[in-house]
């Protein structure tokens, strides 16, 4: 009997197995090497309100190590493809006329939104990543100042030889070691895209030259952070530097700040800019900031100091007054003093000199979040989720749908209460000087 | 030797034996089988899907409304179990036939296999949608349902024991791989999105809480273990943690969606924890683990599908009144398949599921235990303490009663007590 | 028996038969059983035949069933003894009877020194039995088979003259090979010591190592055409008395004509036909003991040195005896280890598979660029890749088995080194799926058993077909199906994946190993008599106590309790004890 049942047991399986295998038949089984891996797509303004995407198609070869694939996809990186459409699947279609394999967008790593693009309606790229489930939420949003395709096409890698990986490292690097550039998927863009009560808002970046840049002020930062992307700041964001300075035209991306999006009308667009420093108080008033470097000029003749933040504790105190909401920013700021450039012919500094650095840190500090937070008002745009917390103040989802909170926040009282710590007293018993 | 005439003798055999009460041989299973049994049960489905739609009605404060909801069930399941209670060792189907009377005894049992299957089918059709749309594009929805449908069969096809055993293997994998889902969408978490807290209204809230109820509708078929359980008061301990852990679950996989999800934003969504697998970032090159949480998420729903079979083969064996739930296996199987295809949308699908099962058949389903008790204690049957077989053959009982209702399925009380 | 319809056998995949329920085999746990109780009836014991009266009919009937003068071993020899004066016959084969045996406790008390011994028996059986033979084992046997047994079994055989019984000398001593290191179970710490083929030895190397008067080694004969022996082991005070009476059973209702190795004894025991074994066979004399200890039978087939243990979780096989000779940590790294070995000889092959053809999504971009890029030149799809190489590892790994062992290890070698560098330089495998085989290969030869070592080669086969029809999705598929078929196994009526589920609390045979002193906990899940190795605190020493010990007897204990309860009571429990005791070693 038992042997029976096995037997029958084992037929079973037998069927349903070479059922399943006849049946399923390897339907979506695609082997790797048939596949066009779009690792960096922009998204630009064609022709007549068309689509033009641009995609960075990734060779393996060249990838992997070079062996045999040399030559092929130069030092770039990548095979760069365009074509148009009526919209992004459309214009996909048409990135497939022209590549052999198929084109799978399943790596799509880095969506860069041309700035023209971006300024008209955003609605498109959010729509298909959100119904297309080949398209990541992981995928990283990035507006770049010129036009995607040319921001896609001619940009170096740098050190990677993929260039995703490159830009991808960037954004981490700028965000985490400086607080210079949100870091936003498109998760997080889409959230903040259907939601009253906040705004998305990417990195925003451009394409430099490789080489550096003649100001020889001191950089914050550790070096691997896009190449001096801090004195950019100082030299204004329309202050556009060709890359023509080496004959090999190599271009370098460069981060300056964020790009910010509002609703304005019935379509979501960007709306604005905010520089690097900008970027980094909007960052620290969202409480994303970990790290940060502030430069202050001393009034008196010591003249530079160079403060890096290690820690930051931000806490929204919200208070709702009628018509007017009221938000006081705690902000605890724990850092270092790690260099200063005083005159060689003075006296060592003495220990009292903190103090002043923190006073007038703390008055630097306040006046670049007040500057921001006027600046991000006058966009009428949220990204810094504010929205978010004042939220909390309201019960039911109806008492705050009809407080309108984005008619409210241009006119909220932002006022900040910061605290700087310092870990150290930037005393050296005698700086160096020269013998 | 001739094949019928083995065949016939065995069966002869069979009916000869000294204690062949026709019982679904399955074994037994204890306590803490039963929990994590139920707790698949109930909570799987709902865990993948519901979110979205409680959130939709009833916005951030969707997470309370499931704490009420479970609430709710829980105290339903009090009636079920007093009920069970009261009916002593009698086997599901028979005691329900002995309450209500044959023919609103068997409508009930029909009505709780009606809420097994088309749970079962639609959750199928939920799945493997899911599979087609995030996974294996290229893949014929139908054979995905046919495997589903197959690997849940297996295990029921294989007995309760086994399927206890499996819920037990696989419930840790589905706690973990939930945990790392949680734990990777942690960049995404905002605790400041579970406020404005009562979402929609405290009135609305409590109020869709009690609606969801109907979520637990599928509750009351636990009940067909009262007569496989070890010991009598493992079921009550382990249906009522059953129920407490697919609360839990609910709760949690709600109160996540909610956090990483803004209010207008989740309701958008179909499957949010889904979405969130997808959105998982451990690291620049662990990403994109999501196939992994989802297939590991299969397990989680073969397991819910496997306990809700065997649940239905058990009911319909006890219907039937046949010793052995097998040949319905194929039947069972091809309706299922039939079930789970024929909704043309994922969509439809769980709306199918929230409007028809999860609200108010749902309620009154979970709802009706309390019903059978008072219909019980009005027919004067006794709660288990004497432990006496009286409530088997007593006369008083439905007219079907003597040789029918012995057919329909039992224990040996005294067995039965002693372990 | 006709071979059926293979329509019927189609139509009875739908339609079970009626009446047949899930559960009717043999359960450990104090469930009721409906139905049928797996006791079967006992067969008529086969009518041996009477040995004749005179020892010359019986002597030439002894000579007809061993095929003499065909047969050129078995010797008989006339002898007229002294003292009764009685013709005797001495019969036994030459090889198995170890002839200085034959000469000192058969020959020579016969035709020398009956004469000399003083002794009044009216009956020669009882004056040769008990004065003359000076063997420590003399029976009385009654059966023509029962003396070819013993001769078989190397025992010389005294037929007398007049009597309808003779007698059976024990004088087994044939050659066999030497105690040595057991060699499909290596450790580095811990007892090195293997079994061998003779059951008598084998039995003696437990016993050296479990010396306590409760363990019982029950003879159990096998086989029709070719008789064979095994034994039957099992603590008396320890295992489940339930259990044991059901491997007796399985083991005394084989009927087969031979059964010759363990590893077809296996099959006939075990519960059902399966692709993962579900009973443990072990070299290692010290893995028999502690599987005793724990309240597991082991049962011994003559010729083999395999030792049968079960009922065992399914934990077991992946375990190896070392974990608990080694301190705790490293017991569980190494378990750990194996486990993940495990997972990866199962997985990884038809995983790699699944997620390269169906989600490489999946696959980080690099890795996947490097993968890509090692693909490119190959003409075939990954799966054809992937059994290719599949196939010609096994094919190294099987011929590595059959060459001569100084090149074995070599040709092992150089054929992996050789045949995957070249089928990478001539573009038919990638580098990377010489990795994945590569890294299965040697996490195979982690899992420490023989027998699951042979089910995870087939696993991973399966699951690279799986991977290749469904990708993930098959996979995950086929695994839930392998771990509800696990489920559903039992080895000797305990489940297959016993402390884990269903959920047991076992410090033996559990997932991770636990300290030493903390191993309080015996494998729960046999139900053994005495759940504990230690009640309590195990290091008296540690909580200022000290132990007296004393070799602990079941028996001796019972009986001691009796006499203190009651004094008339101890008789029948005595008598009771004694047979048990007489049945268990001899």
């Amino acid at each position: 009997m038992g042997r029976v049942r096995v037997w029958r047991r084992s037929v079973f399986l037998l069927l349903v197995l070479t059922l399943a295998a006849s049946s399923a038949g390897c339907w979506g089984r695609q082997e790797l090497e048939n596949q066009s891996l779009v690792t960096v797509m922009g998204v630009d303004n064609g022709t007549d309100k068309r689509i033009r995407l641009t995609a960075r198609i990734a060779i393996p070869r060249a990838a992997a190590g070079g062996q045999g694939g040399s030559g092929q996809g130069s030092s770039l990186g990548g095979f760069p493809i365009t074509a148009e459409g009526e919209n992004i699947l459309d214009a996909l279609n048409g990135l497939q006329q022209i590549t052999g394999r198929d084109v799978t967008v399943g790596h799509l790593t880095i969506l860069v939104l041309g700035e023209e693009f971006a300024r008209k309606d955003v609605g498109p790229v959010v729509d298909v990543f959100s119904r297309t489930l080949q398209f990541r939420p992981t995928t990283l949003v990035v507006t770049c100042r010129e036009k995607a395709e040319d921001f896609v096409k001619e940009f170096t890698p740098g050190e990677e030889t993929e260039p995703s990986v490159m830009i991808r490292k960037l954004i981490e690097s700028t965000h985490t070691t400086l607080g210079g550039s949100p870091f936003v998927s498109m998760q997080e863009f889409i959230n903040a895209y259907n939601t009253i009560d906040s705004d998305p808002w990417t990195p925003y970046m451009t394409l430099a030259s490789s080489v550096a840049a003649d100001d020889s002020s001191e950089r914050p930062g550790t070096g691997e952070d896009g190449e001096g992307s801090a004195q950019e700041q100082d030299m204004g964001l329309g202050d556009r530097k060709p890359g023509g300075d080496k004959p090999d035209g190599l271009k370098v991306v460069r981060v300056l700040g964020s790009a910010v999006y509002a609703k304005v009308g019935d379509v979501q667009r960007m709306v604005g800019t905010l520089d690097f420093y900008e970027t980094m108080a909007a960052n620290l008033m969202a409480g994303n900031l970990r790290n940060t470097v502030l430069q202050m000029a001393f009034p008196e003749s010591h003249e530079e100091v160079s403060l890096r933040f290690r820690h930051a504790a931000v806490r929204r105190r919200i208070n709702i007054q009628g018509n007017t909401t009221y938000v006081t920013w705690v902000i605890r700021l724990v850092g270092t003093i790690d260099e200063i450039i005083v005159h060689p012919t003075l006296e060592p500094l003495g220990r009292e000199f903190s103090d002043d650095v923190i006073l007038s840190a703390q008055e630097e500090m306040a006046a670049l979040l007040t500057k921001t937070f006027r600046k991000l008002q006058s966009f009428r745009s949220d990204p810094i989720q504010l929205g978010r917390s004042v939220q909390m103040k309201f019960a039911t989802i109806p008492e705050w749908e009809n407080f309108n909170w984005p008619e409210r926040f241009p006119d909220v009282q932002g006022t900040f209460d910061i605290k700087v710590s310092l870990l150290n007293s930037g005393f050296v018993y005698r700086h160096p000087y020269p013998r | 030797m001739g094949e019928a005439m083995s065949k016939g003798r065995r069966e002869t055999e069979d009916r000869n034996r000294p204690d062949s009460s026709p019982v679904i041989q399955l074994g037994h299973i204890d306590g803490k089988q039963v929990t994590l049994m139920t707790g698949f049960l109930l909570g799987a489905k709902v865990f993948l899907m519901t979110p979205s739609f409680i959130a939709a009605r009833v916005g951030t404060s969707a997470w309370i409304t499931t704490i009420v909801g479970t609430g709710l069930a829980l105290l339903g399941l009090l009636g079920w179990l007093k009920w069970a209670n009261a009916t002593s060792d009698l086997a599901f189907v028979p005691a329900l036939r002995k309450t209500l009377g044959r023919f609103l005894g068997d409508l009930l049992a029909f009505a709780i296999l009606l809420a097994c299957l088309a749970g079962a089918a639609l959750n199928t059709r939920v799945v493997a949608g899911g599979a087609v749309i995030g996974l294996l594009p290229h893949f014929p929805i139908e054979v995905i349902i046919a495997i589903a449908v197959v690997t849940g069969l297996y295990g029921a096809w294989l007995g309760l024991e086994t399927v206890a055993r499996v819920a037990v293997v696989f419930a840790p994998l589905t706690v973990i791989s939930t945990i790392a889902v949680i734990v990777g969408a942690g960049r995404f978490i905002d605790l400041r999105n579970l406020f404005p807290f009562w979402g929609l209204g405290v009135a609305e809230t409590i109020k869709e809480g009690a609606l969801n109820t109907g979520l637990f509708a599928v509750m009351p078929s636990v009940m067909v273990w009262k007569s496989y359980v070890r010991a009598p008061e493992n079921l009550s301990r382990g249906t009522s943690g059953g129920v407490l852990l697919a609360g839990v679950i609910v709760t949690i996989g709600t109160a996540v969606s909610i956090t990483v999800f803004p209010h207008p934003e989740i309701s958008r969504i179909i499957d949010p924890l889904g979405i969130l697998a997808r959105a998982v970032y451990l690291g620049p090159f662990l990403q994109r683990l999501e196939a992994v949480f989802t297939f590991v998420w299969f397990f989680t729903t073969s397991v819910q599908l496997s306990v809700l079979y065997i649940i239905a083969f058990i009911l319909l064996a006890q219907l039937a009144g046949v010793h052995t739930y097998r040949p319905f296996a194929p039947a069972v199987g091809l309706l299922l398949f039939a079930g789970a295809s024929i909704p043309p949308s994922i969509l439809s699908a769980g709306e199918l599921l929230h409007g028809i099962l999860f609200q108010e058949a749902g309620i009154a389903l979970v709802a009706s235990g309390w019903v059978l008790y008072l219909v019980a204690r009005v027919r004067g049957m006794a709660p288990r303490e004497g432990g006496n077989p009286r409530g088997r053959r007593s006369s008083d009982g439905p007219p079907l009663a003597g040789k029918k209702l012995r057919a329909g399925g039992k224990e040996e009380p005294s067995k039965l007590g002693q372990s | 028996m006709r071979p059926r319809n293979p329509w019927k056998r189609l139509l009875s995949l739908i339609t079970p038969a009626r009446g047949r329920s899930e559960r009717k085999s043999f359960s450990l746990g104090t469930r009721p059983i409906h139905g049928k109780t797996p006791q079967g009836k006992e067969r008529a014991p086969v009518e041996g035949t009477k040995i004749p009266k005179r020892v010359k009919d019986s002597s030439d009937l002894l000579k007809e069933v061993f095929h003499v003068p065909h047969s050129s071993d078995v010797v008989f020899r006339e002898i007229v003894c002294a003292k009764p004066a009685i013709k005797v016959v001495v019969a036994y084969i030459e090889g198995l009877a170890d002839s200085n045996k034959v000469q000192s406790s058969v020959l020579e008390p016969l035709l020398l020194l009956s004469s000399i011994r003083n002794y009044d028996a009216k009956d020669p059986v009882t004056y040769l039995k008990n004065a003359l033979l000076p063997s420590g084992q003399v029976e009385e046997k009654q059966s023509l088979e029962e003396l070819v047994e013993g001769m078989i079994a190397g025992d010389t055989v005294v037929l007398m003259d007049g009597r309808e019984v003779a007698l059976t000398v024990e004088t087994k001593g044939w050659e066999h090979r030497t105690v040595s290191t057991s060699f499909s179970e290596r450790i580095v710490k811990g007892p090195q010591q293997g079994f061998v083929e003779v059951l008598r030895v084998n039995t003696a190397i437990v016993r050296s190592i479990l010396q306590s008067a409760d363990l019982v080694v029950e003879n159990i004969d096998l086989g029709a055409t070719a008789y064979n022996r095994c034994a039957m082991l099992y603590m008396k005070s320890i295992a489940n008395d339930k259990l044991v009476a059901e491997l007796r059973r399985r083991l005394k209702s084989i009927s087969f004509s031979d059964v010759l190795a363990s590893g077809v004894l296996e099959q006939m025991i075990e519960g059902r036909k399966t692709l993962i074994p579900s009973v443990l066979s072990t070299e290692r004399p010290d893995r028999v003991a502690r599987f005793l200890l724990q309240g597991s039978c082991a049962v011994m087939v003559a010729g083999d040195p395999f030792v049968l243990i079960l009922p065992v979780s399914i934990l077991a096989f992946v375990h190896s005896p070392e974990d608990e000779y080694v301190r705790w940590p490293y017991g569980n790294l190494l378990r750990l280890i194996r486990y993940i070995s495990l997972l990866l000889v199962v997985f990884l092959p038809g995983v790699y598979v699944a997620i390269v053809d169906y989600h490489a999504e999946m696959i980080p971009t690099q890795l996947l660029m490097a993968i890509a890029a090692s693909r490119e030149p190959i003409p075939f799809p990954i799966y054809v890749e992937m059994l290719v190489m599949y196939f010609g590892f096994e094919l190294i790994r099987e011929a590595g088995i059959r060459i001569p062992s100084p090149i074995g290890p070599t040709i092992g070698i150089v054929g992996a080194l050789l045949i995957g560098e070249a089928a990478v330089s001539a573009n038919l495998v990638s580098p990377i799926m010489v990795i994945v085989i590569a890294i299965t290969a040697v996490a195979a030869f982690a899992v420490p058993n023989q027998e699951l070592a042979m089910f995870t080669r087939i696993a991973t086969l399966l699951f690279i077909i799986a991977g290749t029809v469904a990708g993930l999705l098959g996979v995950v598929s086929l695994t839930y199906l392998g771990i509800c078929h696990f489920a559903s196994l039992t080895s000797l009526g305990v489940p297959l994946l016993a402390p884990i589920a269903p959920v047991w609390k076992s410090s033996f045979s559990s997932l991770l190993q636990p300290a030493a002193q903390d191993m309080r906990l015996r494998q729960t899940f046999v139900r053994p008599k005495d759940k504990f190795r230690a009640p309590d605190e195990p290091r008296l020493w540690d909580i200022g106590e000290t132990a007296s010990h004393r070799l602990r007897s079941s028996v001796l204990e019972e009986k001691r309790k009796e006499k203190g309860k009651t004094e008339e009571g101890g008789d029948g429990g005595s008598h009771e004890q004694g047979k048990a005791r007489n049945r268990g070693p001899k």
